[in-house]
């Protein structure tokens, strides 16, 4: 208690240099929590789409075999239907699920975020691939519709769809049926249509950009992936763990970035308030020598300059960690309004903010260690006599 | 009752600056009873205030012991002299050396917040002290809102906070005019009459000197 009363009292008396100080270190948390929560949003969003998918294998042409993401795909190439056929007399397949899958670049030239990704899916493939989605009104893709969409809810948001609504490509009109729930990743950004009508659309009846594969025995399904590689030319076939894996490896990247990135803020801290704090000590030294000869301990000097390099650092945590969640408010809302991206979304969880905090703490104990370890030792005349 | 506060047998300290050694204290010998009013004058130089920052356990001797109530002090851990400076003794400077930041009464509370007096007891001790020393209305002064003697004062308190056995002044007028002088002056003597506090004080003023029971000199480190 009295080592905090005289911690505020010592940092109020030079207020300019406290709140600057502040402000320093404050910045470098704020960024480090903004990038941190993109970085969050991004893997949430990966995560929720791609590692929670229901297939075992992926087939996408081979020209797509490098990134085999259906949206690389889309661009790329295409391969008949008819090789379904083939592809589920091998042995360990149970089923496939044929897309096609679209971009239209030109949906909506004011929003470039908004571009959505058109699937042309059947209807099994909302139990048995994306079972993890939800309809917020309407229905699915049902056998007998021909020329109809369900809009993930970030889509539908941008370009205010409503049930009974429709969406025009390429000539033809696609009549909203269904509105998926947030899911919080990229399913948000999508738009399911039947199989046929989308291959209508876009002329290419009967070819297909994307395959998603259950397989019996799943020990087996790299063998199997590699089997159907090697079989059929035209196209690459890659274990879903494969693809989990590459993701992982991608989020390792981000992760070490981040690990990077936090560690300059806490340096960036540290310099801030080691330097305030030897500046702080420096012109106390007869002050504490006077302590130090009434009969105060070195120790307690020692936790005086601790405590107020850490009420600095802990007050530049907290107006960090809250201005970095309103950056990342900021950014989402920005993203939203000018990019139409919707179906990712800067995440801060408390993971993040006691990052944040966390920081703040390490730097607070870390800078005061030195200039208390210095002034508490220095010899008691000397200091009394100091000017 | 002539009981005995401190006791130093052929103390020295030696300095050493540049190469060379300074014999700043030469051999003292001194008993400071308890209530007892001395004075050390000399010249610039002589080892005054070398003298008194070994009797107040804030630097080591060169040789010779210091005994405090009977204990060697060199036997002491850090800890125990901090809190024999605390506890036993008052410091009074000739700069006053108050806390910027507190008010009067918070300077005079300080030590006792360190010794852990309740805060009640802490708060009347305080106020009692100041009013005795004339300073009911500078309670809430910031240092830099006092003059001088009224600085003095509230360092005066300050050092009475504990109930020490001692205080150890170092020139305590010396930043003061000649009124204030005299008013600090008896004020200590009055202190030492009421309290039973034993003084040492340091001075180069004879007059001042002359309001202790018992006035040393000291030349060239060693007492006269
Ligand atoms: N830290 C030090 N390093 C070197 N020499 C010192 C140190 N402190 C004191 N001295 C020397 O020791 C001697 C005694 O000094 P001291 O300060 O005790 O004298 P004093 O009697 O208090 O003088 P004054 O009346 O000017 O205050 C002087 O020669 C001084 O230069
Ligand atoms: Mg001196």
């Amino acid at each position: 208690m009295l080592l905090t009363k005289l911690a505020v009292r010592n940092l109020t008396r030079r207020r300019a240099r406290s709140i600057l100080t502040i402000i320093g270190v404050g910045i470098a948390i704020a960024f480090t929590v903004t990038i941190l929560s993109i970085s969050e949003g991004l893997m949430v969003s990966f995560e929720n789409s791609i590692a929670k998918q229901g297939a075992d294998i992926i087939i996408v042409p081979k020209e797509a075999e490098a990134y085999p993401y259906p949206d690389v795909a889309a661009f790329v190439g295409s391969f008949p239907e008819e090789l379904l056929d083939e592809i589920e007399q091998v042995d360990n397949v149970k089923a496939t699920f044929p897309v096609f899958t679209a971009i239209p670049m030109d949906f909506m030239p004011e929003k470039p975020g908004a571009i959505p990704m058109l699937y042309g899916v059947t209807p099994d493939y909302f139990p048995e691939v994306v079972p993890y989605l939800e309809l917020a009104e309407g229905r699915f893709i049902e056998d007998s519709d021909e020329y109809t969409l369900v809009a993930g809810s970030g889509i539908a948001m941008v370009a205010e769809l409503s049930l009974g609504g429709s969406l025009e490509f390429r000539g033809k009109s696609f009549k909203v049926v269904g509105i998926l729930k947030s899911s919080g990743s990229l399913d948000d950004g999508m738009i399911y249509t039947p199989l046929k009508g989308l291959q209508e659309a876009y002329s290419k009846p009967g070819q297909l950009t994307f395959v998603p594969v259950k397989v019996n025995d799943i020990s087996q399904a790299e063998a199997t992936a590699r089997e159907i590689s090697d079989t059929w030319p035209i196209i690459s076939a890659q274990t879903q763990e494969a693809m989990v894996d590459k993701f992982t490896d991608l989020m390792g990247i981000v992760e070490a970035a981040n690990v990077g990135l936090s560690t300059v803020a806490l340096l960036i801290g540290i310099l801030f308030i080691l330097s305030t704090m030897i500046m702080a000590v420096g012109e106390r030294v007869k002050e504490i020598g006077t302590m130090r000869a009434i009969g105060v301990h070195r120790r307690f000097i020692f936790q005086l300059v601790i405590t107020e390099s850490l009420i600095t650092s802990l007050i530049a945590g907290v107006i960090g960690c809250i201005s970095g969640y309103l950056l990342s408010l900021a950014i989402t809302y920005i993203l939203a309004e000018f990019f139409g991206l919707t179906y990712f979304a800067p995440l801060v969880n408390a993971r993040i903010f006691l990052t944040g905090i966390g920081i703040a703490i390490v730097v607070g104990a870390l800078a005061g260690l030195y200039p208390a370890w210095r002034i508490s030792k220095t010899n008691i005349v000397q200091a009394l006599h100091y000017e | 009752m002539n009981e005995i506060i401190i006791e130093t047998e052929n103390l020295s300290r030696v300095f050493t600056l540049g190469g060379q050694d300074i014999k700043a204290l030469d051999g003292i010998n001194l008993k400071v009873t308890k209530g007892e009013f001395i004075s050390i004058t000399g010249p610039s130089g002589s080892g005054k205030t070398t003298l008194l920052n070994l009797i107040g356990l804030l630097e080591q001797p060169s040789g010779g012991t210091i005994s405090f109530e009977g204990r060697d002090v060199s036997k002491l851990r850090e800890g125990e002299l901090d809190n024999l400076r605390l506890k036993q003794m008052g410091f009074i400077f000739q700069t006053f050396n108050l806390m910027p930041t507190f008010t009067a009464l918070e300077n005079v509370t300080f030590p006792m917040e360190i010794t852990r007096i309740p805060e009640k007891e802490r708060l009347e001790r305080a106020k009692t002290l100041l009013e005795r020393l004339g300073l009911a209305d500078r309670m809430h002064h910031k240092p830099k809102e006092l003059s001088a003697g009224e600085s003095q004062r509230v360092a005066i308190a300050r050092a009475l906070a504990n109930e020490p056995l001692l205080l150890l002044a170092d020139e305590p007028t010396g930043n003061l005019d000649s009124n204030t002088t005299k008013e600090i002056t008896a004020l200590l003597q009055q202190l030492n009459d009421e309290y039973g506090i034993a003084i040492i004080l340091v001075t180069h003023d004879n007059q001042v000197a002359q309001a202790a029971s018992r006035t040393l000199r000291m030349v060239d480190g060693r007492l006269d």
